[in-house]
């Protein structure tokens, strides 16, 4: 594969800058006392080791080195990040970065920090002994780097499980909590009602801590408690020092609170809890210490002091949700709606049977619409159990778009809304990486940086606005930067260059763009495609649709572009389009059904006496025959039998012939398993009234079978 | 696999298919349950049967007569799908797989067991554990995890999964 890295003679500077904000990225998911992150953590460390022997800076080598060292201690242990090991890497990574920027602008190098070279004990993943990471940052020594060892606290168990517990579940919450509010406050639109969101949620944390004596744990969040009074009170200014400690301080409880969760659920033994706190104080010092900063003018300045009897307004369009809540395992709920899902077969099959439509009952009869309706609603409430709202998901993009502008260079503000839509919790789950990539994409290549915009009349500071709403029956999610847009004929000119498309072929505007989603072709890709990691939009587009989701496409020249993402509202169900060939029954997603008609002999024209194209008003349609295709013996051998079916699909209309058409009929989607995994045209199982399976096709797939199925049947049994 | 080892002393369910017997550890099989209408997959080789509905989950069914290469036959009467549990990196799935008949339920020691023979080639042994020999007849013991686990279409993961890119390394 030829490597944009050759094509363009990137140099290994390049290369590694462009890695660096890949990392910052995942950084961005790396939570204290978990494993989320190693591995791609550590691939990309891995890719930067081999850019680390072409480069001639010796320096570059030895930080990766250190980080090296760094991630072989956390697989070495348990495989989870410590508090102190994310907080090592993120200076790590800002002190890299800068030192590239540094080579080349001409800018006087800074040196590494010296105890990054220490060696382990130095910089021990599991006990962060030293403030190490506060000097790394800023490259500043300190003196405060001479602190005790940090205080630890020990849990009351099982004396105190389910107080542990609820405290447990209310920190998860808390600390959520505060990171939202941090990032609003970075944003520069909060007002001081979110500061004392921040003041009461550390607060609670102390009082809750304290009334567990936890006693260590209540001194840290005291601390935290503290600065925020400060804020609160008007003496200090919201700047990146403040926001910089109380994240960290936030990641420290985290860390903590971790750990809690491990020995209260059982799954790890009671010892004592150790706070990464050194590197947060030193943090918090600082942030006490410094005169206001200049660099942070989109500050908010607390200064209103806000006092509890002020009613503030609320700014951001929280709604108070003040409802009583019941946590259930998820995997309990799963089984349930299983179980429903198997309800509304059994009943359907009732309903079906012909025995009961002979009897001619009304009683019976009455009863079997009563439960016909009672089944259909448990099935809808107990699909909406599933649903979970999609804020969770936008807030981890807050902090990723956060991180990452910094790690850019440019600034750039996330603005979300419709944060409350509620989609199934599995594909708020699937959708977290095709979204980061989107958005990274839209920072990396979208937005410009801050002079550009300004020398453009723009607004230096960059929007990127996540929205979610429900619409079509489904959700779409839009990702929408006000960056430079996509030039729609620089990307057809790069696709020929690529040989990707003809280049006598003439393509409309959203042809042009749609060419954004072809594989080798997305602009994010770069360098590290030599890895085997390049993650193009391509990769995005197939993800997506695997999800039975679509991805268009707007764009403006120097006004920005917008992606469009429509979801199903679930995974487990469709709207089934019944068809049958060759005596076996298919299904199809009905969304995909454009028309179906018994078709005129005279407007189906053969080619090589296999394939054909269908004539609808006008238009040539290719046609698939559908027997062929999945390789049965058809029932209609001549095509002036059976029903043309036309499906929408992203490669244009498509027409397949079917013996006979049942009918719609909503579906529970049933996975069939490993056994079919390698393959994209049966993308599940449905079980029908009469207890048999049918399978559901992938109307995608579909579309891109050769018209001549047989040979491609054969191949595939080859 | 090791090839000198003897299966292991247990109880063992035994099938056949046509004239020949099998023994497969009951620890593998989760049921047996009544041959059923089969839904046929296109697209898959021929000893994928397809998939049946166990009970509201979707299974994929087995031809092992397909699979060991031997001539396909009307099912009779007896004909049943043996349902296998198969552990693959800590997940469990069910695998059925048609059989002519199942006969038995019979502990076998040690001194029933003993390793496959050399076949030189004429059989294909990859599947099998060894022999179990009983006063009435000679069993091939199987090890379906084998035979789930060299079929290729089985514990691959997903292509499309943005997941599964992301731990294929380098090239």
């Amino acid at each position: 594969m030829g490597t944009e890295a050759e094509d363009a003679g990137v140099t290994p500077v390049d290369a590694m800058a462009t890695l660096l904000e890949r990392f910052a990225e995942e950084f961005a998911f790396l939570s204290p006392g978990t494993a989320d992150g190693v591995l791609p953590v550590n691939a990309l460390l891995m890719d930067l080791e081999q850019l680390s022997g072409i480069d001639a800076d010796p320096i570059p080598a030895q930080a990766i080195e250190i980080a090296r060292r760094w991630m072989d201690q956390v697989l070495d242990q348990d495989g989870f990040f410590s508090a102190a090991t994310i907080q090592n890497l993120h200076a790590w990574h800002d002190w890299f970065l800068d030192h590239l920027l540094a080579r080349e602008t001409g800018r006087p190098i800074v040196p590494m920090p010296v105890q990054w070279r220490l060696g382990d004990s130095a910089v021990s993943t599991g006990v962060d002994r030293r403030p190490q990471v506060n000097e790394a940052a800023s490259a500043i020594p300190t003196p405060e780097g001479s602190q005790g060892p940090n205080p630890h606290f020990s849990l009351r168990l099982p004396a105190d499980l389910e107080l542990l517990q609820e405290f447990h579940i209310e920190s998860l919450e808390l600390l959520r909590s505060i990171e939202q509010s941090v990032l609003e406050l970075e944003s520069g639109t909060a007002g001081p009602d979110v500061v004392n969101a921040v003041f009461r949620a550390f607060h609670t944390f102390k009082g809750s801590a304290g009334f567990l004596q936890l006693e260590a744990l209540r001194d840290f969040a005291h601390e935290l408690e503290s600065l925020l009074e400060e804020v609160r009170s008007g003496r200090l200014a919201v700047g990146r020092r403040v926001i910089d400690a109380i994240l960290a301080g936030a990641d420290a409880l985290a860390g903590c609170i971790a750990q809690v969760g491990v020995q209260v659920s059982g799954a790890g033994p009671t010892r004592p809890i150790e706070i990464s706190a050194g590197p947060v104080l030193t943090l918090i010092k600082r942030a006490l210490d410094r005169e206001p900063e200049a660099d942070v003018a989109s500050s908010v300045s607390a200064s209103p002091p806000a006092t509890e009897t002020q009613p503030q307004p609320v700014s951001t369009g929280h709604v108070e949700r003040n409802e009583a809540v019941v946590r259930v395992d998820a995997a309990k709920l799963d089984a349930m709606v299983n179980l429903v899902g198997e309800l509304v077969i059994t009943q359907a099959y009732v309903l079906e049977n012909q025995a009961q439509k002979a009897s001619k009952n009304l009683d019976l009869d009455y009863a079997i619409r009563k439960l016909t309706r009672i089944t259909r609603e448990l099935q809808h409430n107990a699909l909406s159990m599933r649903m979970v709202p999609i804020s969770g998901l936008f807030r981890k993009m807050s902090r990723l778009v956060r991180d990452l502008a910094a790690s850019l260079g440019k600034q750039a503000r996330l603005q979300v809304d419709g944060e409350d839509t509620e989609l199934d919790r599995h594909l708020v789950e699937q959708m977290q990486d095709p979204l980061v990539h989107m958005i990274r994409n839209a920072l990396d290549h979208g937005v410009e940086k801050s002079d550009q915009r300004i020398r453009d009349g723009k607004d230096p500071v960059a929007t990127i606005r996540l929205s979610a709403s429900h619409a079509h029956g489904g959700v779409l999610i839009q990702v929408a930067d006000d960056g430079r847009g996509i030039n729609g004929e620089a990307l057809k000119k790069r696709a020929v260059e690529k040989g990707l498309i003809d280049p006598r072929r003439e393509l409309s505007d959203p042809e042009s763009l749609a060419l954004i989603f072809l594989p080798g072709l997305s602009t994010a890709a770069a360098v590290t495609e030599v890895s085997g990691r390049g993650v193009g939009m391509d990769v995005v587009k197939g993800h997506i649709e695997a999800l039975r989701g679509h991805v268009g496409i707007q764009t403006e020249l120097g006004r920005g572009t917008t992606f469009s993402i429509q979801l199903p509202l679930t995974l487990s169900q469709i709207d089934g389009f019944l068809i049958g060939v060759a005596g076996e029954r298919y299904i199809l997603a009905a969304a995909a059904v454009r028309e179906c008609f018994r078709h005129e002999s005279q407007l189906i024209a053969s080619v090589h006496e296999r394939s054909g194209m269908v004539s609808v008003r006008g238009r040539q349609i290719p046609l698939l025959r559908l027997a062929n295709c999945l390789g049965l013996a058809a029932q209609t051998r001549r095509t002036d039998e059976g029903i043309v079916v036309l499906l929408e699909t992203s490669v244009g209309t498509r027409a397949i012939l079917v013996d006979e058409v049942l009918g719609k009929q909503e579906v529970i989607i049933k996975n069939l398993g490993d056994t079919f995994a390698k393959q994209s045209l049966i993308t599940g199982g449905a079980i029908l009234a009469d207890g048999r399976v049918a399978l559901i096709l992938d109307a995608e797939t579909l579309a891109r079978q050769p018209v001549d199925g047989f040979t491609h049947a054969q191949r595939a049994l080859s | 696999m090791n090839q000198a080892a003897s299966p292991v002393p247990g109880r063992y369910l035994t099938f056949f298919l046509g004239t020949s017997y099998y023994a497969v550890s009951v620890s593998e099989v989760r049921e047996v349950v009544r041959l059923c209408p089969i839904t046929s997959v296109p697209q898959m080789p021929d000893y994928i049967r397809g998939v049946i509905n166990l009970r509201g989950s979707v299974m994929a069914v087995l031809d092992l007569r397909a699979k060991f290469q031997m001539a396909s036959t009307e099912y009779s009467d007896r004909a049943c799908i043996i349902v296998f549990d198969y552990r693959n990196s800590g997940r469990v799935t069910q695998v059925g797989a048609i059989v002519d008949g199942v006969d038995d339920v019979v502990v076998m020691t040690a001194a029933h067991l003993a390793p496959p023979p050399d076949f030189a080639g004429s059989v294909d042994a990859r599947f099998l554990a060894g022999v179990a020999t009983t006063a009435t007849r000679v069993c091939s013991v199987l090890s379906m995890h084998e035979i789930l686990s060299t079929d290729s279409s089985f514990g691959l993961p997903d292509v499309n999964s943005l997941s599964a890119q992301e731990s294929t390394g380098s090239p």
